[in-house]
């Protein structure tokens, strides 16, 4: 199973380097994040402790939540009106 | 389904399994949390791309995908050798809010600062683009 997380964070990171377009940035960031979360919640030693990662996996979810919020503030005031998704020159 | 929209679908729907795996693993308010975000995340960006009319792919500069498989490759291995490995979730929402009101309160106030920070910021733009 580690290694089905691993690959997910790699299609994630993939997309998010190589791709050039703001939608697939987008869901492939959240993919990220969740990937992130499951590996702190779920991927452990036998000797840590069960509720910590869960509360470092609720405020990662709390502070992704923030972030998208942002994100998509941002992502609805730069491109409005304009054509062009590439997140340079955008004032051409 | 044309390129962009494909791609963006198969994202969101492993972001699905990614969520469903949270939840049928043992932390079902933790993946309905995360679920609830990934729709809303992949309606507003359907309804942004609808809009844009641009369902091309981009690419940029694929030659990071070499560093990022090793990266990836040694992110496992470290794993792998460290003993970490996939265990089921006991989702006690009792001691988990008792210990993030005693353990992690000045983390919790931080991040409100941060919040109160980042709407205060969202806000100042907001003026600015006005005039």
């Amino acid at each position: 199973m580690i290694i089905l997380i691993v690959v997910f964070l790699g299609l994630a990171l993939a997309c998010i380097s190589v791709m050039r377009h703001f939608f697939i940035q987008l869901t492939a960031i959240k993919l990220l994040f969740d990937c992130s979360i499951l590996l702190l919640v779920s991927a452990r030693g036998l000797e840590s402790p069960d509720s910590s990662a869960q509360a470092v996996g609720w405020i990662l979810g709390s502070i992704e939540c923030l972030a998208f919020f942002i994100i998509l503030s941002c992502g609805a005031k730069r491109f409005n009106g304009t054509s062009n998704l590439y997140l340079e020159n955008l004032d051409d | 389904m044309r390129g962009a929209f494909g791609l963006g679908f198969i994202v969101f729907l492993t972001n699905v399994f990614v969520n469903l795996i949270l939840v049928f693993n043992g932390a079902p308010l933790l993946g309905i949390f995360c679920l609830l975000q990934t729709i809303l995340v992949f309606s507003v960006g359907v309804i942004w791309l609808i809009r844009q009319d641009d369902f091309s792919l981009h690419f940029h500069k694929t030659s990071t995908l070499i560093p990022l498989v090793i990266f990836l490759v040694g992110y496992y291995l470290i794993l792998d050798n460290l003993g970490i490995k996939f265990y089921a979730i006991k989702e006690n929402v009792e001691e988990l809010g008792n210990l993030m009101l005693s353990r992690y309160q000045v983390a919790l106030w931080f991040g409100a600062v941060l919040g109160m920070l980042g709407f205060v910021l969202a806000g100042g733009v907001m003026r600015r683009s006005q005039k």
